[in-house]
């Protein structure tokens, strides 16, 4: 179980009632430490927003980190911590590293869950009632890389014919593969190796030489930063000719740094797109701006849109459960989360005009800085994506794919 | 049909890795053989070895990396000596459980301590990468066959200490009794201080020489490749450096070979299959004789 990280936001006036504890369920170390501190700083400087306007009904946010450790045992136990003795109101998490291990916690639970992290394909056919997600699914990500791999127009470099799949065997990476793959061969590539490894070996050459021997176009690689740079560096060193195209985990400078660019340049990678309404009217940048400055983040990371609009969301969906009962609980706060994004309800952008709309007895529609989060049956959102090259140290925008374009 | 050239390239890489295991397996059988107990901190050298060559191409970007590698080889010989002395050496005359269960307990101190100086962070060594220059259908980049001379020379320099040196003579016979060669008048706490300063500098060699081939590598390496290594050391008969060689070149190509043409997910399964096979048949290892 991870450290408590108060966040109340003040000591006295109307937070003489009890504090509402959200809880963030993420791992906060090991190799998947980079997530938590990603997406805690994110929720804090929302809560903190939020107990400066008063809070909830008067009652402070008060943030709990769960350690997952991307690990499912360490995940049930941060879990059962997290519902059992911190009582929280609501969980922003997990990722699809544990999402599996504690699943049937959150139901049987009935906790409100809004998770910015877990595009797992597993939650395609779940959730809609207690779990509700801010990430794009695997599935819609999967399908976006085979379309980015045919078209030109999209990648900015060819439209690929053979594709060979190199997954990692972990729920986290598997979930990518059927995606790919059948959309793929939907476009009209090929799909002429599919290759699954087992996660953090010392070597890959055996791997890359079944990979080399395909001799593929283009090889969509699911994996941990270490295990790319290390599948990569040893199909160059083996001779591969062929082009990477690569998922969210390893497009970002870190990946690059780690590398050289003889082996990286000219890579595909796939990121969530910024919502173009969130660019148009400022939104974005002004996030960029906060978030920098108060996690004293120098760019944007992973994730961090995506937690700003589970916070958003879980807030304001307590908000209402308050306005509505005169109370917060958990199973108002699950069905809130939908209503609260209600595409027929009045636009709003924040915590602010939202609770002012639904205090005034209004139904509303929040559109966050990732896309119009409109949730299917599911709890699922679509959104777009940007396709990125690797260039030197860094990586640029080749093209963008629209959900109307899957 | 099998693919020549396939299973040439197989073998190749095979004797690439087995070049890492055989410097780390010789090292460990030499302390073995003067100490008589399995030290489960051993693969905590490789890892200081690797990580004091990161830490050196750091501070001094302009220093000759075999110089750094030099440096760290040294460094973490004397660290050997100096952990003997305050773990194992005041605890020898205790038998080989108590010290087993106490190189458990040394794995955990070097391995947190380095996390503590160097932090999880995967590191690389600044080795160029390079493309294979191919021969007779087979690939091998320059770096890998430098990999290769490295160990080989670091053999042959083991191999001139234990055959033509006073240091050999009496390493060979405090191995084969420490008692008698104490009354044949040995210093045999210097036979094994020298023993310490060699089985850990293979070992920091042999982690310079992993890193180059497999980076990004992380601080807590040394103790999953351990077990490897103590394959190998099995193989060629606990004690023996020169079965330790012999076994590891079978653990190496034995994985290599088993990952290309079955499947390369059960890479280690495949040297403990061999190793679990061979200790049936001749369970005093590969090699006769007693050294």
């Amino acid at each position: 179980m991870g450290l408590l990280a108060g966040c109340t936001g003040g000591d006295g006036g109307e937070g003489s009632a009890d504090p509402l504890t959200v809880g963030v369920l993420v791992p906060f170390s090991g190799d998947y430490a980079w997530v938590g501190a990603n997406v805690l700083p994110v929720v804090q400087m929302v809560a903190e927003e939020v107990n400066a306007a008063g809070g909830i009904g008067g009652r402070q946010l008060r943030v709990v980190q769960g350690d997952t450790e991307a690990l499912p045992d360490a995940s049930l136990s941060a879990t059962q911590q997290l519902i059992s003795v911190e009582e929280v109101a609501g969980i922003i998490g997990p990722t699809s590293l544990t999402y599996s291990a504690v699943a049937d916690l959150f139901v049987e639970n009935g906790v409100p869950t809004v998770t910015p992290t877990a595009g797992t394909t597993t939650l395609d056919t779940q959730g809609g009632e207690y779990v509700y997600r801010t990430v794009p699914s695997d599935s819609i990500g999967g399908r976006a890389i085979a379309a980015a791999a045919r078209e030109e127009r999209i990648n900015g470099i060819g439209s690929f014919g053979s594709m060979a799949l190199m997954v990692g065997q972990r729920e986290v990476y598997q979930s990518f593969k059927e995606p790919i793959g059948s959309s793929f061969t939907e476009f009209g590539g090929t799909v002429v190796s599919e290759l699954d490894f087992r996660t953090g070996k010392a070597s890959y050459e055996s791997e890359v030489q079944a990979l080399t021997d395909a001799a593929p176009e283009i090889t969509a690689l699911v994996a941990s930063i270490e295990d790319s740079v290390k599948i990569m560096e040893a199909a160059y060193q083996a001779g591969y000719e062929g082009s990477w195209f690569l998922t969210q985990d390893q497009t970002n400078v870190d990946f690059l740094s780690q590398s050289e660019a003889v082996v990286t340049d000219g890579a595909l990678g796939i990121q969530e797109a910024p919502y173009e309404a969130a660019q148009a009217d400022g939104r974005a940048a002004a996030f960029d701006e906060a978030i920098q400055a108060y996690a004293g983040w120098e760019e944007t990371r992973l994730f961090a849109t995506n937690a700003y609009d589970a916070a958003n969301l879980l807030f304001l969906a307590m908000h209402k459960g308050q306005v509505d009962d005169g109370a917060v609980d958990r199973a108002s706060t699950a069905a809130n989360v939908r209503a609260v994004a209600a595409p027929d309800g009045t636009v709003v952008t924040d915590f602010d005009s939202g609770a002012a709309a639904i205090s005034e007895g209004t139904a509303v529609d929040y559109r966050g800085l990732v896309g119009p989060i409109d949730f299917n049956e599911f709890g699922d959102i679509a959104a777009p994506f940007s396709i990125r090259r690797a260039d030197g140290d860094s990586w640029v925008e080749a093209g963008r794919v629209r959900p109307a374009d899957l | 049909m099998v693919d020549l050239s396939g299973l040439a390239q197989a073998l190749t890489f095979g004797l690439i890795e087995a070049s890492v295991i055989a410097l780390g397996a010789v090292g460990l059988t030499l302390s073995y053989g003067v100490t008589r107990f399995i030290n489960f901190a051993y693969g905590e050298f490789l890892a200081w070895g690797a990580f004091t060559v990161v830490f050196l191409v750091a501070i001094a970007p302009a220093l000759p990396l075999p110089l750094a590698v030099a440096v760290a080889v040294v460094a973490v010989g004397f660290m050997g000596v100096a952990v003997s002395g305050a773990f194992f050496e005041p605890i020898a005359d205790r038998g080989g459980l108590p010290l087993l269960i106490t190189s458990i307990g040394v794995a955990f101190v070097l391995r947190y301590l380095l996390v503590a100086i160097a932090s999880t962070d995967a590191r690389s060594l600044p080795v160029p990468l390079q493309r294979p220059v191919e021969w007779m259908g087979v690939g091998l980049t320059p770096v890998q066959a430098v990999v290769i001379g490295v160990a080989a020379l670091a053999m042959l320099a083991i191999h001139g200490v234990l055959q033509y040196t006073t240091l050999g003579t009496v390493m060979r016979a405090t191995s084969g009794n420490r008692e008698l060669a104490t009354v044949a008048g040995i210093d045999t706490e210097a036979v094994v201080r020298r023993t310490w300063v060699i089985s850990a500098g293979a070992a920091a060699l042999a982690g310079v020489l992993y890193t180059v081939l497999y980076a990004p590598v992380r601080p807590t390496f040394g103790f999953g490749y351990l077990i490897i290594i103590f394959a190998a050391t099995l193989l060629g008969g606990i004690g023996r450096p020169y079965g330790a060689m012999l076994g590891a070149v079978l653990i190496g190509v034995t994985i290599s070979v088993g990952s290309a043409y079955l499947s390369p997910a059960y890479d280690q399964a495949y040297a403990f299959i061999v190793l679990v096979v061979v200790l049936l048949v001749r369970p005093e290892g590969i090699r006769r004789g007693t050294f």
